[in-house]
C-alpha cells in the first residue's frame, strides 16, 4: 500500500484534510458537507500499483459549486502521483444513473488541469448486469509500464464487451 | 515484456467476476467511510 502525506496535502489544499488511513482522508467544506476521499488497491487486472479512487459525499446535502472541493481533491491526487509507478482507476458512481454526467465532470476537470500533459487518461464503458459503467485509468506518462497498462486495461474491458 | 503482473483470464466467467468485483468496490469504500465517520462524530451519516 502507498502512504499519502497529510502534512504535504494540508500545506496546499484549501480545505484541511484529516487522514483516516494510509491513503484515505476526510474533509469538511465551509458549508458543512463532509467528504471521504482516497484510494484502495485494486487487483482486478494488474497486480501491482492500481488504486481505485473514490470521492464520497457523506452528508445528505449538496450546496452548489464549490471550487475548493475540486482543488482539495486535486492536491490529494497530486500527492498520489508523487509515486511514479501507480495507476489511478476511477469508476463513476452509478447512483441516480448519472454516471455519464460524472464522467463528463471528471474529464472537464482533467482537461483543464494545468499539468494534464504529464498524464494519460483512458476511459471505457461496459455493461455489467444491465448497468452501464464508465471506468477510467489515469497514470503518469513516465510510468514504466505505461503502454502495457493501457493496453491490458483496454483488453480487460473490451474483450468483455465483445464477449 | 514481463506479463506476470497482469491478471490472466481463462474464461469470460473469470473476467466477468473480476469486473463485478471492480465495480462493486464502491460499496466497500462507502461502508468504511461511514464507519469512520460514525466513530469520529458518534452519529450516523445519512444513507
Amino acid at each position: 500500500m502507498i502512504k499519502l502525506s497529510e502534512n504535504a496535502i494540508n500545506q496546499r489544499a484549501p480545505y484541511k484534510v484529516e487522514q483516516t488511513g494510509d491513503s484515505s482522508f476526510m474533509f469538511e467544506t465551509k458549508h458543512g458537507v463532509v467528504y471521504s476521499v482516497g484510494f484502495m488497491q485494486d487487483v482486478s487486472f494488474y497486480r501491482e500499483g492500481v488504486y481505485q479512487f473514490y470521492l464520497i459525499n457523506l452528508s445528505s446535502k449538496t450546496i452548489g459549486v464549490d471550487k475548493n472541493i475540486s482543488e482539495t481533491v486535486r492536491v490529494i491526487i497530486e500527492d498520489f502521483f508523487t509515486h511514479k509507478e501507480v495507476v489511478m482507476l476511477y469508476i463513476c458512481d452509478t447512483a441516480d444513473m448519472r454516471q455519464e454526467f460524472r464522467d463528463r465532470l471528471f474529464k472537464i476537470w482533467f482537461n483543464t488541469y494545468e499539468k494534464c500533459d504529464l498524464y494519460s487518461l483512458y476511459t471505457a464503458g461496459m455493461m455489467i448486469d444491465n448497468v452501464r459503467y464508465l471506468s477510467s485509468v489515469l497514470l503518469r506518462k513516465d510510468h514504466p509500464l505505461h503502454n502495457q497498462v493501457l493496453s491490458k486495461f483496454h483488453d480487460f474491458i473490451m474483450e468483455h464487451n465483445e464477449g | 515484456m514481463d506479463d506476470s503482473v497482469f491478471v490472466k483470464f481463462n474464461s469470460e466467467e473469470e473476467r466477468l467476476a473480476a469486473l463485478r468485483k471492480m465495480v462493486g468496490m464502491r460499496k466497500i469504500f462507502e461502508a468504511r467511510a461511514r464507519e469512520i465517520y460514525e466513530k469520529k462524530y458518534g452519529v450516523s451519516v445519512a444513507q
